[in-house]
Parts: C-alpha cells; structure tokens; sequence
C-alpha cells in the first residue's frame, strides 16, 4: 500500500506545476492555532499570497518577517497573506513563531493535501493571487530578489479591481 | 531527460530498498532534524574525531584535507 | 513616482539576506587510559551562514598530553611486552581549520584548511570540495581533493627533520529515500609519500644465544589507503527515535584490513531531553611488517611493534545526553568507555602480544545558535 502511494507521488509530482495564470486552487486547510479551518475561496476580493513555510527552512526566516511587514502595511487596501505551515508537529512551528511572530493568518497542513494541490516544488513557495482568484506569480525559494520585487507586484494587483 | 537518468542511477544505487522514493521539497522535515544529520553536533564530532583514530591503522571517512597529527 | 515606489522597499527589514544565521559551540573532552596517557582537550567551532550563498565554518583546539606512552617493545620477559621508558610525557598539540563555502544554485565549492602544531610533528593540510544536487535535492554528490604535508621531528633526536605528503581523493553520494531516512556512501583514496616511522619506538629483542637486537621503528616510505564509509540515518516518529548505523570497510597496501561498526540510536525522551546510546566494534589485521619480535638476524629492514599495526579488536559503548533550551541553546554530555584487546578481533587470531587498552572519555559541550 505504501508503495502505491510512493509510486503515485512519483507520477503526480512530475504530472503539472501550479504557475501563473493557473486558477488557485480554492482548497480549505486547517488552522495551526484556531479551530475554524482557513477557506481560501474566502479570499475573493482581495490581493492574497500563499506562502508555504517550515520552521526547518531556512530562507523563511527572512520571509516570513518582510511579509508580516507587507501585510501590516496593504492590509486595508486589501491585501492578505496566508502562511501554510509545513511542519509535521505544531510545536516545531511554535517554536519558530516564537522567534519570528507574524500576525496574519496561519495554516497547518501537515497531511499535504494543501502543498499537493499547489505542486510546491520548493521552500518557501510563494503564490501571488489576484482579486479574481487567478495565480499572477509564483516565488520558489526567497532572495533578495524576492523581496525587491513583491511589494512592486502587489501594488500592482490591489490597483486592479475585483 | 536528466532527471530520469538521475532517478534510474539512485533507484540502481539503492539495492534491496523497497521503494526509491521521490520526496518532494515539503516533505522534509523529519530530514532536517538535528539527529538525522550524517556529521552530528560539529564540537562533540571534533573532539572524537582522534580519540578512537589514534590508537588504531585505519583512517578515512568522508571528508578530505584533515591533516595529521603525531598523536602518539 | 518611481522615486514614491521605491521609498517603502527602502523600509523594509534590511535583513534581507544579510543576517548571519549560524552557531558557536565550546567543548571539553576528557580522556584517560588505564595506566597510560591522559588528554584534555578544550575545542571551540563556530558556523555561519550569510548572504545566502557563502558558508564559513571552522574550529580550534589544544590537546594536552600527559602520562606515558608505551616506547618499547621487549621479550625480555620471555614474552613481548610494552615497557614505558624514560620521563613521562607533556605534550601540546594545536589544531585549527577552516571551511569556505559557496553555493550556486544547486552546486557548492568547497576550500578548507587545516593546521596542526606539536613539539614534534607539524601538519598543514587543505581541501577542495564540491557538491551537487540533483531531483530535487533527493540525490547530493561530492567530490573532495586533499593534500596535507607533515614535518615530523623528535624531541629525542634533534637532527631528525624528515617530511611526508599524502594526497586524498573523495567521491560520494547521498541519497534521500524516504521522507524519514537518507544513506550516505563515499570513497576516500589517500596516497602518502614520505617518513612513516613512529621516532620513538623501538623493539628490543633477545635471542637464545648472542647478543639482543634493539630496532628503531621503520616502515616503508609509501601507503596507500581506501576507505569505504556508509552511514544511514533513519526516524521513526512512532518510536521517538533516530536510528545512526555507520560501517567503514579499510584497506591499506601494509595489508591492513580493518571494519569499523557504530550503531547508535537517538531517543527523544521529550522536547527537551534526549538519550543517544552507541555501540562501536572495530576489527583490523596486522601489517605485514608488524612484529612484537625481531624476527631474524639480521634484522628485516621494515619493521614495526607498535600495537596499532598489529591484528586486534575493540568494543566502544557510550551514552550521550542532550538538553535543548527553550532559546535553542544546546547542552551535550558524553560518556564513552574504549575497550581494545587481542580477544576482540573478528573471527579470533588476534595477535597475543596486543597489550588490552582500557580508557574512559567524557566530552562535554555547549552550542549557542545565533
């Protein structure tokens, strides 16, 4: 059984790649810390990033900071940010969240429904999805690069309208 | 092409192990554990590193440009 | 209006990519053998990451030496014993290295550098690493080149000034096979050219009829060795544990053959606490030119007694234990209990003169991650 599984990870991994222009894909993940799970079909309307993180990646120390500062800053003006946590036990992502506190919303999913559906191919993944739901960028990996362009590419989005 | 022939070598390479998984990128977390690392605590690795080596003939491992010592 | 955009990139964390993230450790090892040598070892390391390509990792230490090591070998007994002649010793030996490493994108390259200073041997050695992922990170090869030089002199004879090189060669992958478990396999070929001789040791014989052969140790003045080294590392979330198992398989052309075998296992007690029990079996065959007796008259021109040429085995339990605070602070201890004899050697015939080492360490250590 567990070979079936292996072998049809193998397959999916290879079969596609959420990019830009692709729709999000409206999954629903559990909280990392409240019971309500997080919709991201909710996030019509808005500028939103998916981020997925893990407290054993490296770059997301850096990430996760700038998008906390981003999502303080566009929050009014629509902007969201949800990080999806990639840990496989919610103590490891506390412990990173002790160092690195962030205020917009956090899911858990450790059972990879999420990251599958996405086809995240790297750590971080960042997914730039405007008003009406379509994926406009994706960030593999973090760099100064990243952080230079994203808040250009935002602004962007949230003059667009819904 | 590349990574097929990459995964054919590792699944060659990997004898008698039941599945030559591909692990994605997300899935690593039990990897990035500090006991699943191969050279351990780097002050408690050092400080062994002669105390066995010193009293036997054989020497090597995975590392190279370690020098040597009198370590009578 | 670019000038307006640009101004909030401005106030962004500047952490972006120029934090260092890494960490700095203390450590003190403590070994005594049973009425023979004792060293005391402070040893501080230190890793950092920055500007998200470049890695400097690099450590310094002090051995000091004391008590005796065995100088002679003599049958004066009727057997072949190892006698302590002369003062006992007190020796400082100090090491240090350094490692520089840059990543581009899925490939590193490695430079490293390593010194060692004692009264009697100098080594200065460096290394050129490089590294390469592949399928998503699943599969890592390296390759290593080193060459290390050793000036050997001797605090007994001050016109000893004799030199040695050794060149090594590493290939090696690493490959991921589940989300819990990685093996690892490398070969390490070395080539040494120069003085082998340890300018110490002697072999003091006697004869039924003439006079006793004293012979200074003499080895030839070349070796080449292989090593081949697997390490596997396995969790089981279930059990709370990490399984280590390493096995390096040895073989030098003085027709050494030596196994070395460690498993460990890592059990996580709770999210501090953890308890590392290891077990380490080592084997190994005589060199051909090992002999606690002179063997003929006139002596052989290659000759050696020392005991760590010769046919023997060891058993080596240790018990680590971890603390990790809650700021990341991690405190080790280290227990471990060294056991070599002639009995010990896998499949028996170990040679009988191997005089049994008995010695205890203790290694205790501190990492602050920054």
């Amino acid at each position: 059984m567990q070979r079936l599984a292996w072998a049809a990870l193998f397959v999916a991994h290879n079969a596609f790649a959420l990019e830009a222009g692709d729709k999000l894909p409206e999954v629903t993940i559990p909280a990392l810390r409240d019971s309500a799970p997080v919709a991201l079909a909710g996030f019509r309307g808005r500028v939103t990033y998916v981020d997925f993180w893990a407290s054993w990646c490296v770059p997301c120390r850096e990430s996760m900071p700038l998008l906390d500062t981003l999502y303080k800053r566009h929050r009014d003006a629509g902007f969201a940010v949800v990080g999806v946590n990639k840990d496989v036990s919610a103590a490891d992502a506390e412990r990173f969240l002790k160092r690195v506190a962030v205020s917009f919303p956090l899911a858990a999913d450790a059972k990879d429904a999420a990251a599958r559906a996405f086809d995240v191919k790297a750590m971080p993944s960042g997914y730039l999805v405007d008003r009406k739901g379509v994926v406009r960028r994706v960030h593999r990996g973090f760099t100064a690069e990243t952080a230079a362009s994203l808040e250009r590419e935002i602004e962007s989005l949230l003059k667009e309208s819904p | 092409m590349r990574d097929a022939v990459i995964k054919l070598a590792c699944c060659a390479l990997a004898l008698g192990i039941a599945a030559c998984a591909n692990v994605a990128p997300y899935q690593r977390g039990y990897l990035a554990r500090d006991d699943m690392s191969l050279d351990g605590n780097p002050g408690t690795a050092k400080a062994l590193e002669k105390t066995y080596a010193a009293k036997e003939a054989a020497s090597g491992g995975a590392t190279v440009g370690g020098g040597g010592c009198g370590c009578n | 209006m670019r000038a307006a955009l640009a101004l909030p990139i401005l106030a962004l964390p500047a952490k972006s990519g120029a934090a260092a993230v890494g960490e700095v450790g203390f450590a003190m090892l403590g070994y005594k053998e049973r009425g023979l040598m004792k060293v005391s070892e402070p040893l501080i390391w230190g890793r950092a990451e920055f500007a998200e390509v470049w890695e400097v990792r690099g450590s310094a230490l002090v051995d000091i030496i004391t008590g005796a090591s065995p100088q002679l070998v003599t049958n004066q007994s009727g057997r072949p014993v190892q006698s302590l002649t002369g003062a006992s010793v007190r020796e400082r030996r100090y090491a240090g290295d350094l490692k520089v490493t840059r990543r581009f994108g899925d490939y590193a390259f490695s430079v490293s550098r390593a010194l060692s200073d004692e009264h009697d041997y100098h080594s200065r050695a460096f290394g050129l690493e490089g590294r390469a992922d592949f399928n998503h990170k699943n599969t890592t090869a390296i390759v290593g080149y080193g060459k290390s030089n050793d000036r050997i002199n001797s605090h007994d004879d001050a016109t000893l000034n004799k030199q040695r090189v050794t060149e090594e060669y590493l290939v090696g992958v690493t490959q991921v096979l589940t989300p819990t478990s990685l093996v690892q396999t490398t070969l390490n070929w070395a080539r040494g050219d120069g003085w082998f001789n340890d300018p110490y040791k002697l072999t003091f014989t006697f004869f039924p009829t003439g006079f006793p052969a004293i012979v200074p140790d003499r080895r030839p003045d070349h070796r080449d060795t292989f090593a081949w080294l697997t390490r596997y590392r396995a969790h089981f979330p279930g059990a709370h544990g990490t399984l280590q198992a390493d096995y390096r398989y040895y073989h030098d052309d003085w027709g050494i053959t030596a196994h070395t075998l460690e498993v460990a296992w890592q059990h996580e007690l709770n999210e501090r606490w953890s308890v590392r029990p290891a077990l380490r079996y080592y084997t190994q065959s005589a060199a051909d030119f090992y002999s606690p007796v002179v063997p003929t008259r006139p002596p052989p021109p290659i000759l050696s007694s020392d005991q760590r040429l010769s046919a023997f085995g060891g058993l080596s339990p240790s018990l680590r234990v971890a603390r990790r605070f809650a700021n990341g602070i991690l405190v080790e201890g280290t227990a471990g209990y060294v056991h070599n004899a002639s009995s010990l050697r896998l499949g028996g015939s170990g040679n009988p003169a191997f005089e049994t080492l008995r010695a205890v360490y203790g290694i205790a250590a501190i990492t602050y991650p920054f």
